[in-house]
């Protein structure tokens, strides 16, 4: 039996109307989701390849679909997405020349696939969309858990950037196992970390009370936070929680490190539905703040029963103030649109398992060294001119108004020692800094705090964004220890902590930075 | 004749190893790549030492999240 193939064209509607009856039909709720994302990544043709073995429909076809009176298929079918008409290649006279071809739209014109299950009621299967949030005036967004992602077409390898998204189908699992599947595949494809199906999630979240023992198989229904949270560190990661407290401020460090966030949003009684968070939404707020939360629109999240790529807005007035497209914003049962700070109150992090100590403890001490040192700086500038070294009075000028001003803004991130050194070396810091900053040896992951003003961090354009300075703190460390910060950069100057001074060493050394000044913040680069 | 065979090949771990020759020269550091004025820490007045105060507010932070987070243990999400 050969794979079959077949080709079609995306130009007129019902062009479209038959690509959503590929897709499982217009009725399944996140099948119009997926072709307004096409519609939005400017799709404009796809190739439908028939069967197709999926590694983890397989797997839930061997735990579950295998035991079932009705026969289900064993197979699915894999329909892949170009931004151009791929027509021509097919045409080709035979496969060598059509793979070669199709190689060469692999980052460019690839879209991604959509993988389609036998399963009726839930046919949209494991999908790889390029990422894209809404873009605008004021609006800039990224989807941060990105990763690239190959598919092997006869021999093609087809390379798209984006996150793995599936329908649940409420047999093998729920929303709950769905949320953790999307984190797990992302870790998976961009740091390696283990293979897991969604078969494999419920199975780690073995039920141990009696309230977690009601549907079968057991957690088909649902999952209680803590088996959750059981399964999460089954899995090899160590789980997160966050309360409903200022929870968009309390996630948004762990979003901007491109660690998957599983939220709970509110739902009927004490049944709510759980999405992943995978990126967002800067919008320029109308009265700009110093809290780095209040320059979030809103998530971009990943809904199981809603589709890819969709948005939870910070509140209820986000969507009509950054003109959101509603078809992409996150509704409930009755159809009203849900929000994060009415209606998530829940979230939990699959944080990496050499990471020690948390956002907020990384951004507490950062906010207490600077504020320390700030208050202090004209006795510290005095030591320092009778050394001899003056340090940018212009810079730490800004700096120390914007500090009487409250107008000091911190923006936190998780980041290995490489994402670090390759932000430093290819970013705009002066040569300087530079040379200071690249030497220090550093653990695998550190907390990154930014310190900016509110004039140099409100920018729609990322590029536009600057920082003062910044602070490093160990994230090893358990965020309570009083050495855990390892670095402090300052305009004009970088305190540097020597972890294991060896005798005569200083602790705790200065160095200036002569020519110092303003520089990017770290930003997702589109190409990863 | 074919050329591609003649070409000198890399000589085993074992023979060069085992080479009797005296060690040359070790690796050599690299040359510091700028002077940059550098002070102790304490003499200027600066430290990256956390005080005790902000150490308690992180313990408070803390105490405060967990009694948070036992009111939700029971929910459950589909």
């Amino acid at each position: 039996m050969n794979v079959e193939f077949t080709h079609g064209t995306l130009d007129t509607n019902e062009d479209w109307a038959r690509l959503a009856e590929i897709l499982g039909g217009a009725v399944i709720r996140v099948v119009p989701s997926i072709i307004r994302h096409l519609i939005t990544i400017n799709a404009k043709s796809y190739l439908v390849e028939a069967p197709y073995i999926d590694r983890d429909y397989s797997s839930d076809y061997r735990q579950f679909y295998s035991q079932t009176f009705r026969t289900y298929g064993r197979h699915c079918t894999r329909v892949h997405f170009f931004a151009e008409d791929v027509g021509e290649i097919l045409r080709k006279a035979d496969w060598a020349e059509r793979v070669a071809a199709l190689n060469a739209t692999t980052k460019k014109s690839y879209c991604g696939f959509c993988v389609v299950r036998p399963l009726p009621g839930a046919p949209v299967g494991r999908t790889v969309l390029l990422a894209k949030g809404p873009a605008g005036a004021d609006i800039e967004s990224a989807v941060t858990c990105r990763a690239v992602i190959r598919a092997n077409l006869l021999g093609a390898e087809l390379d798209v950037i984006g996150t793995s998204f599936m329908q649940q189908d409420s047999r093998v699992g729920a929303c709950a196992q769905v949320a953790i599947w999307t984190g797990a595949r992302h870790l998976h494809q961009r740091h390696r970390y283990n293979w897991l199906s969604v078969a494999d999630i419920t199975r780690l979240a073995a039920p141990t009370a009696p309230d977690e023992a009601t549907s079968l198989p057991a957690g088909s229904d649902f999952l209680t936070s803590e088996r959750m949270i059981r399964a999460i560190n089954e899995m090899g990661f160590q789980p997160l929680c966050f309360d409903k407290a200022n929870i968009g401020a309390a996630i948004l460090p762990y979003v901007e490190s491109g660690v998957p966030v599983i939220l709970g949003l509110s739902g009927a009684g004490a049944l709510g539905h759980a999405v992943t968070v995978i990126g967002r939404v800067f919008a320029q707020p109308q009265k700009p703040t110093a809290q780095a939360i209040d320059y979030i629109g809103a998530f971009i999240v990943h809904d199981d029963q809603r589709g890819p790529y969709m948005l939870v807005p910070m509140s209820a007035g986000s969507a009509a103030t950054h003109n959101f497209d509603a078809n992409q914003i996150i509704n409930n049962s009755q159809g009203q649109p849900l929000d994060i700070t009415n209606n998530a109150f829940f979230g939990v992090a699959l944080m990496p398992t050499r990471a020690f100590s948390t956002a907020k403890a990384a951004e507490i001490t950062a906010r207490a060294r600077i504020d320390a040192t700030l208050s202090d700086m004209s006795s510290i500038r005095a030591k320092l001119t009778m050394k001899g070294a003056d340090v940018n009075e212009r810079l730490i000028e800004e700096l120390i108004t914007a500090h009487k001003n409250k107008t000091i803004l911190l923006r936190t991130y998780l980041t290995s020692a490489a994402g670090y050194r390759r932000h430093i070396a290819l970013g705009t810091g002066c040569d300087e800094l530079k040379d200071v900053l690249l030497c220090m040896h550093l653990p695998h992951f550190t907390w990154v705090t930014e310190i900016s003003s509110i004039d140099s961090y409100n920018q729609v354009s990322p590029g536009l964004r600057r920082i003062y300075g910044h602070s490093v703190l160990d994230a090893t460390s358990s965020g309570k220890d009083a050495t855990g910060l390892l670095m402090l950069h300052l305009p004009g100057m970088v305190t540097l902590r020597n972890v294991n001074p060896k005798e005569g060493q200083e602790e705790e050394t200065v160095v200036i930075i002569e020519n110092d000044r303003l520089y990017e913040c770290r930003e997702q680069r589109p190409d990863l | 004749m074919c050329t591609a065979f003649l070409r000198v090949q890399p000589q085993a771990w074992r023979t060069v190893l085992s080479s009797n020759k005296p060690l040359s020269k070790p690796p050599s550091n690299l040359p510091a790549s700028s002077e940059r004025k550098a002070f102790d820490a304490k003499e200027i007045g600066l430290t990256l030492t956390i005080d005790q105060k902000t150490l308690e507010e992180i313990e408070q932070i803390n105490e405060e999240t967990i009694q948070a987070a036992q009111a939700i243990r029971k929910f459950a999400w589909r």
